[in-house]
């Protein structure tokens, strides 16, 4: 079965479909990120963190 | 250092001098790389670029036709090494180091282990800087560095390992942020590329033979050579994206959920894709399938990571006016983006057969390299910069670069500078494999039989390349001016916060290492991907068996998420919260694509298990032959892998050797078994020459000589390299034995020889070739001038360099026919075996 992928014509077919699964999977949940409001829990926010003003020179 | 402010907080400094000495590092090396990239540009449009120019430089003084150390042979391994490892690799650095410690809000582990780092990484850059050049080689794309100096890498990297995950471990803040993983899957997986593909045998301190052959040595390469494209110049920039855009922004990633299923696809998936650098060659069908799927499969993580970093400028896409810092990621993102669905469109096999091998691949990595690597870079520094060295200068005092306005114009002159040289490598690429490959109406002949034609017709592009690649160049002048003029301008600073005395609970629990057990997304995901791995390897019908129950439980998988979607997140949440166990899941999913294609074939790609043709061994003189076309880096210009393509088998097919019984041998497009024995392989990744599989009785041995001392000689409009040299300089007879012992003890079934009969057999085969070269009256080395007798010179030139590398050359393509004969090769790692497949019978395609 594998082997048909390997040298059968339904190379082409099968690429085209393992693409449009990742593909369809991917879309849903970029639809889904982009219907949800942001995410803005505690995680999220962490690089937004500032150094304190207490700089140190040398 | 520490001093205690109250009971639950405690302010630490930061060790930013670390992340200064990475930036100015990366600065330094990355205009060093970009101009020797820049002069291999014009390398191949002025064959004088290859030493001849000093001569017209010293009006003469100094004559030569080319310099070794300059040829593009030697100087394409100097420029990728240092624009990866280098440039990335300390601005990647850079970026670790100084993000790692504000999301763990705590200092780097060990000044001494980062100041370690730092000084050891640039030993081996100078170290590289001066090898290459040199000419000592391990012959592998990315991988050249001699095995001293790789063990130094592996040093390094384990003291960088230690180091981070020191880091992490005294960390104050529960939650690993998405950018830590990003840098855990760099340093495991750079890990385990590095040491699997650098594993050699050593003949001495300068030269080593890697343990793996032929094919074997092929899959490892590019197993290695795509996952560093992956682990070293995607995953830390991605990781420094998703720190560093949201800080830049001013607001958080636009989806952390997306960031999740981003990252872990893309660790799991990529690792697969090296076998599309192989297609159409003899690697085995079932390993070039798996890598065109995977690499398709790509394009999806690849995009989801580009809109999450795109769309965290969300409301804020005025910046994008007006800070210089928001368009170097923006714009760095986007070629991200261009580069990701270009990759998984020339895996497909139909589009890889006219863009491999040509300049369509060069241009597609300098749009990530250029693009997105060049750009990222960028921004992060135009960031960096007045916050490591502070000054006063900004409007309301605060801190700024030294000018905004060139940075702005760096932003135009590079991204000219990307566009013009990835356009003009599309049309380059397009045409020259159009044209290679062009046949008359039947099919019966080439429409450009002589290689120079294509060579010529890209002559104009490859101008527009190197002009794109110099405007790049000058962008980044302006980037170190700049930055410099900012470090004048202000004094450096450690920056310092208020953190948490005790880590807050939660982080790293006991429970942790449990986790990877008792859950159900990775039990899932485990049996889903065991049965998938199954699919490929059982015999036909119960293969369909192992499919089903892998859509099955994906099926089952997706019902339980659904019933309760809160208590995966929950798990994923303290998963997040333990270093170790995260780690430990980011080995075996970046591990596992490795291992199921590199430990079936290694067990069955033997020379022993080869069935229509197996290599003829090389002899010593050959051998000798072999290692100065490594030397030399000629595999930087010409392959040595005659695809199963109609045009390949045209122009590159015929054998023109014969078999032991005196029969001409077939040719053909080129068999797993013909290189079965090369430590290393030498399938090569371009052709700016022409293919040289079956270059064995192609030419005369005089030709070789005229030619490799003056391509123009015996092809007009070429743009090879002389080399003159070799002509003058002597091979290394000595070291014979001990590399055939090397070679012997690698599995390559040499006759047992002493050193004696090596050295001996050597000169003899030197002397035979030398002899005919002096009748055919080339024009012989300088220093024989005064020599008269015939086979005094004869017996002089036979220690050249040059003999044995016609030798070598004469003998490409030579194989024996294997008999018929029941494999003894395990079946069923080998899923090629499980139907007999449809392949053309040796030898008819070349009628
Ligand atoms: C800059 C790229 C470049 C490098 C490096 C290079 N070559 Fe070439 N080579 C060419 C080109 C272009 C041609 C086609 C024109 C010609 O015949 O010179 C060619 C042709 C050849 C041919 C003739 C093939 C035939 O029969 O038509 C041989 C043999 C050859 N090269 C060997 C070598 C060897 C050996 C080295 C390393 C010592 C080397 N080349 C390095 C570009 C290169």
């Amino acid at each position: 079965m594998f082997k048909d992928i390997v040298t059968d014509d339904g190379a082409a077919l099968q690429a085209s479909v393992a693409f449009f699964v990742t593909f369809s999977v991917f879309l849903l949940i970029i639809i889904r990120a982009w219907r949800a409001r942001r995410d803005d829990d505690h995680v999220a926010h962490l690089p937004l963190e500032e150094d304190s003003e207490t700089s140190h020179t040398h | 250092m520490n001093t205690t402010t109250n009971a639950a907080t405690t302010t630490i400094v930061y060790d930013d001098k670390t992340v200064r000495r990475f930036m100015i590092a990366s600065i330094i090396f990355g205009l060093v790389g970009m101009l020797v990239g820049v002069i291999a540009a014009f390398q191949l449009n002025f064959w004088q670029m290859n030493g001849k120019f000093l001569e017209y430089l010293t009006f003469g003084y100094f004559k030569s036709e080319g310099v070794s150390f300059l040829t593009f042979g030697r100087l394409r391994p100097l420029h990728t090494n240092a624009a990866i490892f280098a440039f990335v690799g300390n601005m990647m650095f850079a970026g670790v180091y100084y993000s790692t410690q504000r999301l763990c809000k705590c200092r780097t582990a060990s000044d001494f282990l980062s100041g370690l780092h730092f000084w050891g990484w640039q030993l081996i850059i100078v170290a590289a800087a001066i090898t290459l050049p040199a000419g000592l080689t391990r012959g592998k794309e990315y991988a050249e560095l001699i095995w001293p100096i790789n063990i130094a890498v592996a040093l390094i990297w384990v003291v960088f390992a230690i180091n981070f995950f020191w880091t992490l471990a005294r960390r104050r803040e529960p939650n690993l942020y998405v950018a830590i993983w990003f840098y855990i899957a760099t340093i495991i997986t750079v890990a385990m590329l590095y040491i699997v593909n650098h594993l050699s045998l050593p003949t001495s301190l300068t030269h080593s033979y890697p343990i793996f052959a032929g094919v074997q040595d092929a899959l490892v390469q590019w197993w290695y050579g795509h996952n560093a494209v992956a682990f070293f110049l995607t995953t830390p920039i991605l990781g420094i994206m998703y720190y560093f855009m949201p800080k830049a922004a001013g607001r958080p990633v636009y989806s952390y959920r997306l960031s999740i299923i981003h990252f872990w696809a893309l660790v799991f998936i990529y690792i697969w894709a090296g076998p599309h650098h192989l297609l159409n060659t003899a690697l085995p069908h079932w390993l070039q399938t798996l890598g065109m799927l995977f690499s398709l499969m790509l394009w999806a993580p690849s995009w989801g990571g580009m809109l999450n970093g795109l769309l965290t400028l969300r409301g804020a896409w005025d910046k994008l006016r007006t800070d210089p810092v928001i368009k170097f990621f923006a714009a760095g993102v986007t070629f991200y983006g261009m580069a990701t669905f270009e990759g998984p469109l020339m895996s497909i096999k139909a589009v890889n057969a006219l863009s491999h091998y040509t300049d369509w691949t060069i241009g597609h990595v300098h749009s990530g390299t250029l693009g997105w690597n060049g750009f990222m870079a960028a921004g992060m520094f135009y960031w960096l910069a007045p916050r490591l060295w502070k000054n006063k200068k900004g409007a309301d005092g605060n801190s700024v670069l030294w000018s905004e306005s060139w940075a702005n114009m760096h932003f135009w002159i590079g991204t000219v500078g990307i566009l013009l040289y990835v356009a003009s490598m599309w049309v380059s690429g397009i045409m020259e494999g159009l044209m290679l490959s062009a046949t008359n109406e039947a099919g019966t002949t080439l429409k450009h039989g002589n290689f120079v034609t294509v060579t010529q017709a890209k002559h104009l592009m490859l101008l527009f390349r190197g002009f794109g690649g110099l405007l790049y160049l000058a962008g980044f002048v302006m980037l170190a001016i700049n930055i410099f003029k900012t470090i004048r301008m202000g004094s450096p600073v450690d920056a310092s916060a208020e953190v948490p005395a005790e880590a807050p609970e939660g982080t790293d629990d006991a429970r942790g290492l449990g986790l990877i057990f008792r859950n159900d997304p990775i039990t899932y995901s485990f049996w889903v991907i065991i049965f998938v791995i199954l699919w490929i390897f059982l015999p036909k019908g119960m293969d369909i068996g192992a499919l089903v129950i892998a859509c099955g439980l994906s099926a089952q998988a997706i019902w339980v998420f659904s019933r309760n979607p809160g208590r995966w997140a929950e798990l994923y949440d303290s998963l997040e919260k333990n270093w170790v166990p995260f780690t430990i899941l980011v080995f075996i999913a970046a591990a596992l694509g490795g291992a199921v294609q590199i430990i079936p074939t290694i067990i069955a790609q033997k020379g022993e298990y080869m069935e229509d043709r197996k290599q003829t061994l090389y002899t010593p003189l050959e051998l000798a032959g072999r290692d100065l076309y490594i030397t030399e880096g000629c595999y930087n210009c010409h392959s040595q892998m005659i695809r199963m393509l109609e045009g390949d088998i045209l122009r590159y097919g015929k054998s023109q050797l014969k078999d032991k019984d005196g029969n001409n041998l077939d040719g053909g497009y080129s068999r797993i078994g013909e290189s079965i024995y090369n430590h290393p392989f030498q399938w090569g990744s371009k052709r700016t020459g022409p293919d040289l599989a079956r270059e064995g009785g192609l030419r005369s041995d005089s030709w070789h000589y005229n030619h490799m001392v003056d391509p123009r000689s015996t092809s007009d409009g070429s743009i090879m390299p002389s080399y003159s040299w070799m002509i003058d300089k002597n091979t290394d007879f000595k070291a014979l034995p001990g590399k055939i012992a090397a070679l012997t003890r690698l599995g390559v079934p040499y006759e047992p020889m002493n050193k004696h009969e090596i050295e001996q057999g050597a000169r003899s085969q030197a002397l035979k070739i030398a002899t005919d070269l002096v009748a055919s009256e080339v024009e012989l080395p300088k220093d024989m001038d005064d020599m008269e007798d015939e086979a005094e010179i004869a017996t002089a030139l036979a220690e050249r360099q040059i003999v044995a590398m016609i030798a070598y050359l004469q003998k490409l393509g030579a194989y024996e026919n294997v008999d018929e004969k029941e494999s003894s090769a395990p079946a069923i790692i080998n899923p090629d075996k499980k139907h007999t497949v449809t392949e053309p019978k040796p030898g008819t395609e070349s009628e």
